[in-house]
């Protein structure tokens, strides 16, 4: 089927990139010349005519076609083979459940693409050292052609929809990939598949945070990341936690599993209402009128001792303290095998804080005549 | 010479069909659909009450959604309809 899409005249590929800037159609990287050869080879590679429809953006009333997403992959700099990923990363964005118009917050917020199963294996995905990026292809290019498919079709641009106060350094591409020899079970099975089944994850969020451990008990080797979960945005929602082969080994050989992992964060992740008070975080807006400034609401006798738990509710605090919208979804841990070998450095993607909830996808694979 | 296709929904892609346009609001009922953002329900209420003033509106129906970064389900929508002639929406702090 014939390619629908404008076509551009350039003189070459330098001019192309200069072309795509004057227009407005690229979120500030040089881009790929997408010509109608390398990109119907991308339709190929996922058996799809151009029209075919991926998703519908409701929420910006777009629907992604396939040859609209293989040009955006082309000039990502993506291989033909990285488009199953990404047609399942489209789907879980248009998902009712990640409410897609969060990403205009001015809290900058951004998808973060994970990727789990044995297709991790068959692009060379980096889950190892330095998974966050650089210098992976599929990552790199997965996560950037995420970011040109919503700046050129659903208006994630500064200057149309994105109203975010400090934009977001993972707005160019973050795509992390889990180990698909972990001994835990994957992300994939966490959330419903079949181990033998790749999945993609999108999960919105804020950054990147690590929290490092040089300990051997599981206790201790948690121990810094709740306190680094605790003591950022304090908001309930669904965490991304990179957990490295080096502390995923002792926590197995000391019968850790994801499950015990999440419920041990769960019990442990709170605050004292004295503390949410002296940094700001107790009340809608944190704070009082004292003369006409808006101040920090004074500590009373007893608040050291009452506790609001990041991942436990209990409404009569609670609405002190959480908005509506993030007590009302999903609350887990999202652990993901993934890290450097030689280091003690977990991370997590701090996620967006009043909604949108993880999006799982299996990616559907064509079989090759 | 090379040939590039361009990225970007064609003009006219979206699916958004505006609904007809009132000639004027004198006598008409007006929905304010509140996106459950803080400050913003205070904000559209003194909207509501503005154009009520300047218009002479028959009716002011005020309604909410759960959360701002969806659109509205269907029978928030169906409510509306039924109720009014026209609505009043907007997003932001």
């Amino acid at each position: 089927m014939q390619l629908t899409s404008k076509r551009i005249e350039v003189s070459d590929a330098l001019e192309c990139v200069e072309y795509f800037y004057r227009e407005n159609m690229t979120d500030g990287l040089p881009v790929v010349p997408p010509t109608e050869p390398r990109v119907q080879q991308f339709l190929e590679a996922v058996a799809l005519s151009p029209d075919a429809k991926i998703a519908e953006i409701t929420e910006r009333a777009s629907v992604i076609t396939a040859e609209k997403l293989a040009i955006n992959a082309v000039m990502a700099g993506c291989l033909p083979e990285y488009m199953p990923v990404l047609v399942a990363a489209v789907e879980a964005l248009a998902d009712p459940l990640f409410k897609f118009n969060h990403l205009a917050s001015l809290g900058s917020p951004w998808p973060m693409v994970v990727v789990s199963g044995p297709i991790v294996r068959t692009l060379g995905m980096n889950h190892a050292r330095y998974v966050f990026g650089s210098g992976n292809r599929a990552n790199a290019t997965i996560g950037r052609a995420i970011s040109l498919l919503l700046w050129n079709c659903c208006e994630l641009r500064p200057d149309a929809i994105q109203r975010g106060d400090l934009g977001n350094a993972h707005r160019y591409s973050i795509c992390i990939a889990e180990n698909p020899d972990t001994a835990w079970q994957g992300l994939n099975e966490w959330e419903g598949f079949e181990r033998t089944t790749s999945t993609v994850t999108v999960s919105s969020g804020y950054n990147l945070c690590n929290a490092r451990s040089i300990a051997s008990t599981p206790r201790a080797i948690l121990a810094p990341l709740i306190n680094a979960l605790i003591h950022h945005e304090f908001s309930p929602g669904c965490f991304v936690v990179t957990i490295p082969p080096t502390m995923e080994k002792p926590l197995v050989e000391q019968g850790w599993t994801k499950q015990r992992i999440r419920d041990y964060i769960f019990e442990h992740t709170r605050r004292s209402v004295k503390h949410l008070k002296e940094t700001a975080r107790w009340g809608r807006h944190a704070s009082v009128l004292v003369e006409g400034l808006k101040d920090l609401v004074p500590a009373e006798p007893g608040d050291e001792d009452r506790w609001v738990y990041l991942f436990k509710r209990n409404p009569e605090l609670d609405r002190y303290v959480f908005h509506e919208g993030a007590v009302t979804r999903r609350a887990d841990i999202l652990i993901v095998a993934a890290g450097g070998d030689a280091g003690n450095m977990m991370g997590f993607y701090q996620p967006y804080s009043q909604s949108t909830t993880p999006v799982t996808k299996a990616i559907k694979l064509v079989q090759k005549r | 010479m090379m040939i590039v296709l361009d990225p970007r929904l064609k003009p006219g892609a979206r699916v958004v069909t505006p609904a007809p346009r009132l000639a004027s609001l004198a006598n008409k009922r007006l929905g304010i659909l509140w996106n459950n953002r803080l400050g913003g329900d205070r904000l559209l209420k003194h909207v509501g009450k503005l154009l009520q003033e300047k218009y002479g509106l028959a009716e002011v129906y005020f309604t909410k959604k759960t959360f701002i970064g969806n659109a509205a389900p269907a029978e928030i929508i169906d409510d509306l309809v039924s109720r009014v002639d026209a609505v009043v929406v907007g997003v932001g702090d």
